[in-house]
């Protein structure tokens, strides 16, 4: 993905999470649009952590615009990010239920990094009330996780997937013959491509 | 060295995590309060996303108002209802008019209350919700242009929100009352000897306590701004919810519920 396309973006995010996502609030809970671009691009994309630079500058303004304090978020998704990239090496990126698991793990992880900065410079938000905002937060950004995949998965540029997987040397297998756990792990040509 | 030469993505994530850290510091140490350039950034997005806002607003009240139309028709019916109750009621109020202007010419003579009715007020449109602490922080599309100043008095229809603790040119970033920064003094309207203090708990509640331990506080009890520090008197704070003696501290503590709506919280008021 070019850099421009990357910064358009997170620019349509950065406004939307200010301006729309309040009014899609369903009892305080928003989605988080940068956080779920961020999780889309870096794990469905290879080099996608490239995006990284302009998505925390994204946070960062949305910390100075709506946030009481400046910095939290962006270094929060700053560090989801390194978790993300985790799953991206061991999962297969080419399918949606690997992405909706990294969404699961990574907005659970974002939360808890966030409520964790704030207590730790005395904010008296309660682990009760974060888990709270955490399950609506995992709901909400699942299904924007899942849109956004769709719609890059369609733009994406052909990559190697698992419709051609070898398995030592008996020629191509059918991904349906896989077994149901197989769909989650790379493809050995991705394996090879990315070494 | 060495090290960081080797790895120079690693080294460049740790020194900007290490920018953040400072910076998040740097923010809690100033309480929050904006630089040159996270004003710059505020005002830029309040203009761009402000018509954003309107524009979503107004297609969710279209579709909030299609889907709801029998609800909409039974709440019509209720109104109509009310209307024809409150036009009976106005007539009566009309006898009392001629004893409402002598109130009203005995409330001017006294000129201590900083915000009697008639004062400077201004409304705004919330703009903008902090995702991590909605209503606990938040944003209107007023500002300096129309007055609006720093630890201005925030208010809805039904009570107290909070104050304003940073503004600029169409924009005002409120603190509510839900903020643990945020001391209010308070009596009860039940009985006005019972006084004391809450303060937000960064969530949905108030917690405090009350001032003289004897004091018969219960729940239920409604309770108003008492006109000490910032808050003018005589505005609803909230309801008693739970009161309970606290061995340790040897006081009365309470949990309040606010009256202020902040789930449905849109439109605020602003005290100039």
């Amino acid at each position: 993905m070019s850099l421009r396309r990357v910064i358009i973006l997170f620019a349509a995010a950065y406004l939307l999470q200010l301006s729309l996502a309040p009014v899609c609030a369903i009892h305080g809970i928003m989605p988080g649009l940068i956080l779920c671009l961020m999780m889309t691009i870096v794990f469905h994309y290879n080099g996608g952590y490239k995006c990284l630079p302009v998505a925390v500058i994204a946070a960062l303004m949305a910390d100075m615009a709506a946030a009481q304090y400046t910095g939290p978020g962006a270094l929060a998704l700053l560090l989801t990010a390194g978790l993300v990239i985790l799953f991206r090496i061991n999962l297969n990126t080419d399918n949606i239920f690997p992405m909706l698991v990294t969404a699961v793990c990574s907005v659970a992880f974002y939360d808890t990094l966030y409520w964790a900065i704030l207590k730790l410079f005395g904010e008296p938000m309660g682990f009760a009330f974060m888990i709270r905002q955490c399950g609506g937060h995992i709901l909400y950004d699942l299904a924007v996780v899942a849109v956004l995949f769709l719609i890059m998965s369609r733009k994406k540029p052909v990559q190697v997937t698992n419709d051609e997987v070898e398995v030592d040397g008996q020629g191509v297998v059918d991904p349906r013959e896989e077994r149901w756990y197989e769909r989650f792990l790379p493809s050995k040509r991705a394996k090879e491509s990315a070494e | 060295m060495g090290w960081f030469k080797t790895h120079k993505r690693a080294a460049a994530v740790i020194g900007v995590c290490f920018l953040l850290c400072l910076l998040t510091t740097f923010s809690y140490s100033t309480a929050g309060s904006s630089t040159l350039v996270g004003r710059g950034v505020q005002k830029v997005t309040s203009v761009i996303a402000k018509p954003i806002t309107q524009a979503a607003t107004g297609i969710s009240n279209f579709f909030t108002g299609v889907f709801s139309y029998d609800e909409l028709q039974k709440e019509n019916q209720e109104l109509r209802d009310r209307v024809d109750e409150l036009e009976a009621e106005n007539l009566d109020l009309q006898l009392t008019q001629q004893e409402l202007e002598e109130l009203q010419g005995l409330y001017k003579a006294f000129d201590f209350e900083p915000y009697r009715a008639g004062a400077n007020a201004v409304a705004g449109r919330v703009i903008e919700l902090d995702l991590s602490k909605p209503y606990v922080v938040f944003t209107i599309d007023v500002g300096t242009e129309a007055g609006v100043a720093k630890d201005c008095v925030v208010v809805d229809g039904n009570g107290l929100i909070g104050k304003v603790s940073e503004t600029g040119k169409g924009w005002s970033k409120v603190v509510s009352v839900l903020s643990d920064g945020n001391s209010i003094s308070f009596r009860a309207v039940r009985d006005k000897t019972i006084t004391g203090v809450v303060n937000g708990d960064g969530e949905s509640h108030l917690e405090g306590y009350v001032i003289e331990e004897k004091m018969r506080i219960i729940k239920g009890d409604q309770l108003i701004t008492t006109g000490v520090g910032l808050y003018p008197e005589g505005i609803l704070i909230g309801t008693v919810d739970t009161v309970e003696y606290d061995d340790d501290r040897q006081m009365k503590v309470i949990t309040v519920s606010p009256t202020a709506d902040f789930e449905g919280l849109q439109k605020v008021v602003v005290f100039l």
